[in-house]
Order: C-alpha cells, then sequence, then structure tokens
C-alpha cells in the first residue's frame, strides 16, 4: 500500500492527476489522499460548529463525487481507497505534520496550477506539497474537462 | 465612414445638443429675471404714481419730493392711466378700459388687488387702489429697452461661445478619437505585415489589460493557433509525402533491379512479391487517408443505430486475436451494468469499430504485446472506456499534437505505423459526441479513457 497525496480543487480536471498517480505507480495498490486546503474560521461560533465533513460536502458536488465512484471502478486493481482531506494549516510545520498523520510517501501535481480555489477559505495546497513533499512528480494535464455534462448528443449531426 | 470621423461625429453631437439645451436652459432664466425685474420696477412705480397723483393731499411736500427724487428718471414709452369706480365698483369710463386693456388682466387686479401682463413689448402692471376719494384701478405701462437690450446681449454671447465651442469641441472630439484609435491602428498596421513567411511575429502586449489589451491578446493567440495549424499542415505535407514515397521508391527499385538483365522464373516471383507488399502498405495509407478525408469532410450520411459497445470491443479483439495472437488484451466488464440499455451507444457500429481497433492496437504495438487491460463502465449519462497499457507512453511535448494526423511521437519512430490511427480514432469519438483523453507517462504507458454519451444522453 502506499499513500500518494494529490491537491485538488475539486473539479474534474483535477481527478486526472488520479490517472497519474495510477501510470506512476505501477504494480502497486494506492491509497489516494485529496487535498484541498481550507482556511479555519475566524469567528470563535463558527470555529466551534466546524466539520470538516459539512465543508468537503459543501464544497463538492454530485458529479465530483460520481467521478470519483467511477475511477475506483474503474482502477479497482490499483487504487484501494480516495479519501478527501482539508488542509486547515497556514504554514510548512502544520503541513509537514499533516503529511506525517497521514503517512504520505509521494505526490503528483500539475504543472499549471488547478484553477478552481476561488471559494471562500478554499486555497491550493500545491505550494506546501512543493516545499514538503521530496518524492514529488510534475504532470500535465488536458486542458478539456471530461464531463459528460458537456456532451450533447444529436442524431441530426451524423446525418 | 472612418470610425475616427464617426466617433467625432457622435461626441460633437452629444456635446452641441448638451449645450444647446445648457444655453436656451440659461436664456430662459435670464428673460424670466429680466421680466420679473422689470414688472417690480413698474409695480414700484405704479404704487408711487397712485401715491403722488391721488394721495398728494395726504403726504408731506418732502415725501413727494423724495419719492420723485428716488424715480426721476421715467421709462420709455411709459403711460400711467386711472380709472375711477363708482360706488358699485363698476368702472366709469368702462368702455375707454376694455377697448385698451385685456379684461383678464383687469378682473385679476378687480379680484387680487394687482396684475401684470405683457403685449408684445409692452409690459403692463395695475393696481386696485382705494383712498379717501374713491375707488381707482392705476395701470402704469412702459417698455422695458434696457432689458431686450440685455437679452438681445446675452443671445449674441451665447451664439457666439456656441460656434466657439463647437470648434473646441470638434478638435478635441478628433484628437481623442484619435488617442483612443491610434492603438487599434498600430495593431493593424503590424498585423498588415504578418504573412505566411513570418507568422512568428507577435503584437507588443501593453502592460495594462484593457480592451485593446485584451485584444492584442487575441491576436496574438489566434496567431499561435495559426503558427501551429501551419506547422501541422505542413508536417502532414512532408510526412504523407514521405509516406507515400517509401513504398514507390522500393517498388520502382526493386522493377529497376529486375530489369537490369534477365532473371530466372523464380526471381521475377520474388520481386512481384516484393511490389505485391509495398503496393498493400500504399494501398493502406491510401485507404487510411481517405478515412480521415471522409470523417473530417463527410461526417454526415452515415447510418446511425443502437451499438452495444461491450459487442464492438469483443468483435474487436477477435480480429485482433487474428491479426496478432501474441497480444495480451484483457477485458474488464466485470462492472457493467444489468440494464443492458446503459451500454448502448447511438451511433455508426463500423466507424466505432475503426476508433476501438486503432487505440487496441496502438496500445499492443507500443508496449511490445505486453498487458492491455480494457475496462467498460456506465454511469448515469454514459459510458466510459478505459485502455491502458504499460508500454513507452508519450511524452508531454507531444501529447498536444497527437491527434493530428501523422504526427508521431518523438519516441515511437522505430514503431512501425502512419501517425493517423490515433486522429481518426479521435475524430470518430468526436463524431459521436463523446471525448477522448490520455494521460501518458513516458516509460511507464498510457491510459485511453472514452467517453460516449448513451442512448438516453
Amino acid at each position: 500500500m502506499e499513500k500518494i497525496l494529490i491537491p485538488s480543487d475539486f473539479s474534474n480536471q483535477s481527478l486526472q492527476l488520479i490517472e497519474y498517480a495510477v501510470l506512476n505507480h505501477p504494480n502497486k495498490v494506492l491509497d489516494i489522499v485529496l487535498v484541498h486546503g481550507y482556511s479555519m474560521p475566524v469567528n470563535y461560533w463558527d470555529q466551534i460548529n466546524f466539520s470538516q465533513k459539512a465543508v468537503i460536502q459543501n464544497l463538492t458536488d454530485e458529479g465530483f463525487m460520481e467521478q470519483l465512484d467511477i475511477l475506483l471502478l474503474e482502477h479497482d486493481s490499483e487504487i484501494n481507497t480516495i479519501k478527501i482531506e482539508l488542509f486547515l494549516g497556514t504554514n510548512n510545520l502544520a503541513f509537514k505534520r499533516f503529511v506525517e498523520q497521514h503517512k504520505i510517501v509521494s505526490a503528483i501535481i500539475p504543472t499549471e496550477r488547478l484553477g478552481n480555489f476561488n471559494r471562500k477559505g478554499s486555497f491550493d495546497p500545491t505550494s506546501y506539497i512543493v516545499k514538503c513533499i521530496d518524492n514529488t512528480l510534475e504532470v500535465c494535464l488536458s486542458e478539456n474537462e471530461f464531463d459528460i455534462s458537456n456532451l450533447q448528443f444529436s442524431i441530426s449531426d451524423l446525418f | 465612414m472612418k470610425l475616427q470621423n464617426k466617433l467625432t461625429l457622435v461626441f460633437v453631437l452629444l456635446t452641441t445638443l448638451i449645450q444647446i439645451l445648457e444655453f436656451l436652459l440659461i436664456y430662459h432664466f435670464a428673460r424670466q429675471y429680466t421680466e420679473r425685474e422689470f414688472y417690480n420696477r413698474l409695480q414700484q412705480r405704479v404704487t408711487i404714481a397712485a401715491q403722488t397723483l391721488l394721495g398728494e393731499d395726504e403726504l408731506s411736500v418732502e415725501i413727494y419730493e423724495e419719492i420723485r427724487r428716488k424715480h426721476f428718471q421715467t421709462l420709455p414709452f411709459e403711460n400711467e392711466v386711472i380709472f375711477q369706480l363708482d360706488s358699485n365698483n363698476n368702472v366709469i369710463h368702462e368702455e375707454c378700459l376694455n377697448s385698451n386693456y385685456d379684461p383678464v388682466f383687469i378682473d385679476e387686479i378687480m379680484n387680487k388687488g394687482e396684475s401684470n401682463v405683457r403685449i408684445k413689448d409692452t409690459f403692463f402692471s395695475g393696481i386696485y387702489y382705494h383712498d379717501n376719494q374713491g375707488d381707482f384701478i392705476i395701470i402704469l405701462s412702459a417698455h422695458d429697452v434696457y432689458g431686450r437690450g440685455m437679452l438681445l446681449n446675452l443671445r449674441k454671447i451665447l451664439t457666439v461661445s456656441f460656434m466657439f465651442s463647437l470648434l473646441i469641441t470638434w478638435l478635441l472630439g478628433r484628437n481623442m478619437a484619435n488617442q483612443a484609435l491610434s492603438p487599434i491602428s498600430r495593431i493593424v498596421h503590424k498585423v498588415n505585415t504578418i504573412s505566411a513567411t513570418n507568422l512568428h511575429s507577435r503584437l507588443e502586449e501593453p502592460k495594462n489589460r484593457d480592451e485593446v489589451g485584451e485584444l492584442t491578446v487575441t491576436f496574438n493567440d489566434m496567431l499561435d493557433r495559426l503558427e501551429t495549424s501551419f506547422e501541422l499542415q505542413s508536417n502532414f505535407v512532408n510526412n504523407a509525402s514521405h509516406e507515400l514515397r517509401n513504398p514507390l521508391t522500393a517498388i520502382l527499385g526493386q522493377i529497376e533491379v529486375a530489369l537490369n538483365k534477365e532473371r530466372s522464373g523464380e526471381h521475377y516471383v520474388d520481386v512481384l512479391k516484393g511490389i505485391e507488399t509495398e503496393a498493400l502498405r500504399l494501398d493502406n495509407l491510401v485507404n487510411g487517408l481517405l478515412r480521415l478525408a471522409h470523417t473530417d469532410y463527410e461526417n454526415k450520411g452515415f447510418p446511425v443505430s443502437p451499438v452495444r459497445i461491450d459487442e464492438v470491443i469483443i468483435d474487436v479483439k477477435q480480429r485482433l486475436d487474428q491479426a496478432n495472437p501474441n497480444n495480451k488484451i484483457s477485458l474488464g466488464f466485470n462492472d457493467l451494468p444489468a440494464d443492458e440499455s446503459k451500454i448502448i451507444v447511438m451511433g455508426n457500429r463500423k466507424l466505432l469499430e475503426v476508433a476501438f481497433h486503432n487505440i487496441l492496437d496502438n496500445a499492443c504495438k507500443f508496449s511490445n504485446n505486453e498487458k492491455v487491460l480494457i475496462k467498460l463502465v456506465s454511469q448515469e449519462k454514459g459510458l466510459r472506456v478505459m485502455i491502458s497499457d504499460d508500454g513507452i507512453g508519450i511524452p508531454p511535448d507531444d501529447l498536444k499534437n497527437i491527434f493530428e494526423p501523422f504526427y508521431r511521437g518523438s519516441n515511437a519512430r522505430g514503431i512501425g505505423g502512419f501517425g493517423f490511427g490515433l486522429p481518426l480514432a479521435y475524430r470518430i469519438i468526436k463524431m459521436h459526441h463523446g471525448q477522448l483523453r490520455l494521460s501518458s507517462q513516458v516509460g511507464k504507458g498510457t491510459i485511453v479513457k472514452i467517453l460516449l454519451p448513451n442512448q438516453f444522453t
């Protein structure tokens, strides 16, 4: 079992990184940890009511979760689990502890940074990954979203 | 009309319109003020006239003199008229009053005690005056020569300043339009200098991202795309010529050697077999090119029917097993849905077979017949086909061009093929409104994922 850390902005495009994890770790069963940077709320009331699960549910949509399930089906022999975690720290030390806590051994990051971190509280943890994980591989992602909702079939187009 | 002139014209028209409105308002209020002031003077004078002419016996001489001194100057065309009222408040000599004055004006004096009216250039002001001698209506009329002169002067000033500002506005508008459009003129000039010979030239991008900046960036992006497509087209022609020439050269070479001297019958048979091999290669190549051309330009008219993708894949595998018995393609159909309609695609079976054949053939070829896994997973609105291999992979720089005909990865030179198998598959999937995506790592392998909308999408 090998734990791989992958930054995610919860877009379908970011899931291509999981395919690269599979490609780069042949003949191994992987535990994938998708990490999303999130700033802890400043407000005291929000802090005591803070729930990672609720935040993740809020940030992800059904389409993304469906794609995760499909990825697990497609790579059932290569991927054991895919977990989503929030990184709530603000410095390298906190990220190192996060890596140690999750027993991460390597990471896959995109060459061009993911662009969907514009929701309130979200941030891209890629810079922490580069600084804190030695075994980090950069890969180039396809530009287009791989999403069935973009497809519209029209029989008339084929005639 | 040039855009610069249009902008200037619109600017001048708008400014002129605003100025005309402004000047009309100024003139209107100035005229109102002048009239009001003149009526005030008339009112004062009519009051004085009443006091001097009717109340003379009740005023001291000093006061009368003082009043006279204050209003010494008479107004142009000044005329004072006093009408006495009888005990029933009827005007004595009423016919004289009615023939010279507006009845509404007189009624207002009787009801409100005072009234003002203007008829042409003459201003009238009247009051109702009660005295120990009886009741009177006193009317004073005059021309406002001073006010008229002032308004005339104002009209002249406004007209001259309007003409002057029109000129200034036109000059400013022209200058502004010129300044606003000069970056566009520069872009047009620069773009006009770019041709097929210097497609690498780019426009200088301004630091600030305003509309012109965005236009420049858009032009540069377009030039990038043009340059890439020019390069690809050029590569296509080069590669196509090269691939077509190779078998022809081989055929010509073998014929030349065979005709060089008298040969045995067996030798001629060998030569003909060699020619046949090269001709078949040439035939494959031309057929492939024709298929590409068909998918590019004639993607209409293909018969469409419900196609079960698992069946297509099984047929393709069987054909590949015959052509290449050493392949290690394994099918992963464990996760197929119970409802078979979810794996049915509306499309052309033959074309889909070509697409899957090309992808699977490539997977076997570039992995030296290592293990190739094909999986079919159904989702709500479509189905996904994943083909993974442990082959040589595609370098990241080649990934973006890999769907161009005849483009071959830099690490695929030693492996046979023409470079149009994957582009053809890509076009066929696109024709079926699907998506094809590659994830590849050099030396590790390639994952091809195909997303096809099912018949319900």
